[in-house]
């Protein structure tokens, strides 16, 4: 791991088009900024990991218990009676 | 001039289209590429899945979930639905890009997650919502970065979902 130290309004250039700023620090608390192309998705490492865990949950839903989900969810909705 | 385009992975070039897949929970699917939409960065935890095709839940049409299939992952398919359905009040603010999208007519959807034998503990993810603009033939899933929002909200508040449900 590369370990630079910066000041608030101090930056750091990844690669062409990629800056990271320290916008404030405060406590335990740093404000960051980055600048990156729309191409290049930026995530709360900590969040992004949450939805890949969910996506990999999700991902083993199966058919008949989607059907069963269905029947549970259409009386609640007031949809066509079966 | 912005390169956006860096160094590409170099993966095995995919089958044509169309492409037959055999599906663990639809059968034999043939894939045409004008059905096919795509995810540039893939989905959180599967970032070579790029393309995907919709599968209707139900034949007739009658079931609001619509399921998102790998085009490439036999065994890869993602339950989607509407929010409203069960998060009426469900509008999070999507990133600038996305919001240009959205007023362009794209639709968005929640991964449903259902657990084995246990649908009334299924769960919606409204911390990734899916966005798909049929007409690009364009999709991603959204990684919000709010706080309000779980990966796991029950749909059935009363069930026995709240168990799993991973905060408020």
């Amino acid at each position: 791991v590369l370990v630079l130290t910066r000041r608030p309004n101090q930056s750091i250039r990844i690669g062409e088009d990629v800056t990271i700023t320290v916008i404030e620090v405060r406590g335990d608390q740093v404000r960051i900024g980055i600048e990156a192309p729309r191409s290049t998705p930026v995530h709360r490492a900590e969040v992004l990991a949450q939805v890949q865990q969910e996506n990999a949950a999700a991902a083993q839903s199966s058919m008949r218990d989607a059907l069963a989900a269905l029947d549970l969810l259409r009386p609640a909705q007031g949809g066509d009676p079966s | 001039v912005s390169r956006t385009a860096a160094a590409a992975p170099v993966t095995p070039p995919p089958a044509p289209f169309p492409a037959r897949i055999a599906t663990t929970r639809f059968g034999d699917l043939v894939v045409d590429e004008s059905r096919v939409l795509r995810f540039p960065e893939g989905l959180p935890g599967f970032p070579a899945e790029t393309e995907w095709v919709l599968v209707p839940h139900a034949a007739d049409g009658a079931s609001p979930f619509v399921w998102l299939q790998s085009a490439r992952r036999a065994d890869l398919a993602f339950l989607l639905m509407p929010p409203a359905l069960a998060f009426p009040d469900y509008a999070p603010p999507l990133p600038p890009d996305v919001d240009g999208a959205a007023a362009s007519g794209a639709s968005l959807w929640v991964v449903v997650t259902v657990p084995a034998g246990d649908p009334r503990a299924m769960t919606a993810n409204l911390l990734g919502p899916i966005v798909l603009e049929e007409g690009a033939r364009r999709g991603r899933q959204v990684v919000l970065g709010d706080d309000r929002y779980t990966t796991r909200h029950p749909v059935f508040p009363s069930g026995a979902a709240v168990a799993g449900a991973a905060g408020a």
